[in-house]
């Protein structure tokens, strides 16, 4: 990675931290529509990314109008986001939670496969149930216990967590020494 | 390729071009270790991960596609299973940088990169020249895939036929892909695994040949398709003609390599080959999975002696058990600085070149060491090159 890119990916995961911390001083609905707007942001920063990608590269390739016919779904999807803002926390927990799941699940079993062959297991599993965990504790909090907020802070949590891992990313050795 | 051509048709090309039956083995072997040496296994022996050679599917299923994550899977398939044709390649059409700097990463045969991958392994011992021809071959059996996950050049589709023999001519099969990893190749059928359609441009799915699955590395397959870069133009592979090309090419560079002609691409040693010529075009054209039972037995018959299988662990407990002192100096110590020097020189020509998808490299006599440590060893290496020089 570049110096310069190195820079923009701290520059990038300190405004997403920012982003997170803010989430935790809001009140609950204000933090679910705020992401609600996250996500709608990204669904339609989405489509216009594969739009663009298919005006790059795609029209290049064998079969590309997919990707263009994608990009315009998306984008689709994006705005329809926009349409259910004034009933968002129930479509939000169910985002969050399944997302939650997904990533958790996905986790459990390549660890699973990892320790059958050998290969570091342990940090993935402990990934997959936290999870895992953190689905749980959306879907009670948010939907038995009534407490949204919670809901929020998990997301945050998610949020400051993968802005962690860019920073330690940006830092990391990559160049390779060519020696003659 | 596959096991068959990569460890028993290399030992072949080593014994015609005059290496002793150890030799032979141990040149073999490095050239299949390549197919193993994942960073789980460098794991396992306490290796420097960023030794790598290849990747498992599920370190693959795992690996980050953000520009740092690229760099690693680029790095390892380009540089050993993917060796660009023509960095500098310019496309008929108008396109961008991003798509020209993938498009350049293109897999092709007898190109700069191929001479500098055989002269890098001169006086490196046997792994290294097991290395070169892992790469040499495999610039035969995966030309026109990029070695970096990209789906605007490495994307196939339906329209792709097998061309079967049937009497004098060929009959035209088209190809059925299935997604379950856990399925046979059925040539009689035509049916293959692949992997599955990610329309992101730089989803693990579309990394080399995936999209085709593990069709384009069978000796038998003549197939056209429409390359996803080709401009709805199509191609024609004749894997019989190019794998006997790849061997013939080895069997001019390995000679190359233990004496001290220098070796030039599209140079064939057809005459050392010659008096096998029917029997390997015979053996590479039967339409079957696996082709190693009959180049094992061409293999005996040219040194007189047995070839035992191939056995991924027989170097691992010298390695694992050798102190830091002596560790380099094990078979796998050799192979492991080999495929460092391998992976080194092709990032440079690669960055150098103008192309950042394979990351930075670092120029040891203008800015000394930096960069990722596992590399040291190519330091250590070379100040004991010169040493002995």
């Amino acid at each position: 990675m570049t110096r310069f890119g190195r820079i923009l990916n701290v520059i990038a995961a300190i405004i997403t931290i920012a982003f997170a911390v803010l989430l935790f001083y809001l009140d609950a609905i204000h933090g679910i529509k705020l992401i609600l707007i996250v996500i709608q942001t990204t669904m339609s920063l989405r489509g216009l990314q594969a739009i663009a990608y298919y005006l790059s590269m795609g029209r290049h390739m064998v079969g590309g109008q997919n990707v263009l016919y994608r990009g315009m779904i998306f984008l689709d999807l994006g705005i329809l986001a926009g349409t259910i803002f004034e009933h968002p926390a129930i479509y939000t927990l169910f985002y969050i939670s399944l997302l939650h799941v997904f990533t958790g699940a996905v986790s459990v079993l390549r660890a699973n496969e990892s320790r059958k062959i050998g290969a570091p297991w342990k940090l993935k599993m402990a990934y997959g149930i936290a999870n895992i965990l953190l689905a749980a504790a959306v879907v009670i909090s948010g939907i038995t216990a009534d407490r949204l907020r919670v809901v929020v802070w998990i997301y945050s949590i998610g949020i400051i967590y993968s802005s962690i891992l860019r920073i330690i990313t940006a830092f990391r050795k990559t160049g390779i020494v060519y020696i003659q | 390729m596959q096991m068959d051509f990569h460890y028993y048709a290399t030992y072949c090309a080593a014994v015609i071009a005059g290496y002793t039956h150890d030799e032979s083995l141990q040149i073999a072997y490095s050239d299949q270790f390549t197919d193993c040496c994942s960073r789980t296994l460098l794991h396992k022996i306490k290796g420097p991960l960023n030794a790598a050679t290849t990747q498992l599917q599920l370190e693959l299923m795992d690996a980050r596609t953000d520009p740092t994550g690229l760099h690693d899977i680029t790095r390892i398939w380009a540089s050993f299973h993917f060796l660009p044709g023509d960095l500098g390649a310019i496309k008929e059409k108008y396109c961008g940088k991003r798509y020209l700097n993938k498009y350049r990463l293109i897999c092709n045969t007898n190109g700069e990169l191929l001479k500098d991958t055989v002269e890098l392994a001169r006086g490196r011992g046997t792994q290294a020249a097991g290395i070169a021809m892992h790469v040499l071959s495999d610039t035969w059996a995966h030309r026109y895939f990029a070695g970096t996950p990209t789906l605007a050049i490495n994307n196939v589709n339906y329209y792709f036929y097998e061309l079967v023999p049937e009497g004098d001519n060929y009959k035209e099969v088209q190809i059925k892909f299935n997604h379950d990893p856990g399925s046979v190749d059925d040539p009689e059928k035509g049916i293959y695994t692949n992997s599955l359609y990610q329309g992101n441009e730089n989803s693990i799915m579309n990394l080399g040949h995936g999209r085709a699955g593990h069709f384009p590395d069978y000796s038998y397959a003549r197939y056209k398709y429409l390359p996803a870069w080709g401009g709805y133009r199509e191609i024609l592979k004749d894997n019989p003609s190019d794998y006997y090309h790849a061997f013939c090419q080895m069997t001019f560079a390995l000679r190359c390599l233990r004496t001290d002609e220098e070796f030039e691409t599209d140079v064939y040693d057809f005459d050392a080959v010659k008096p096998w010529e029917n029997e390997i075009k015979n053996l590479l054209g039967k339409r079957r999975i696996d082709a190693s039972a009959d180049w094992k037995a061409l293999g005996e018959k040219l040194s007189g002696c047995e070839i035992e299988d191939f056995d991924i662990d027989k170097y691992q407990n010298e390695y694992a058990d050798a102190d830091e002192e002596t560790r380099d100096d094990t078979f796998l110590g050799r192979y492991i600085i080999a495929a460092l020097a391998q992976k080194s020189m092709v990032t440079n020509r690669i960055f150098t070149s103008g192309n950042p998808i394979a990351g930075v490299s670092i120029d040891f006599e203008k800015s000394g060491f930096r960069g990722i440590k596992d590399f040291q060893k190519l330091a250590k290496e070379n100040g004991r090159r010169h040493l002995h020089d």
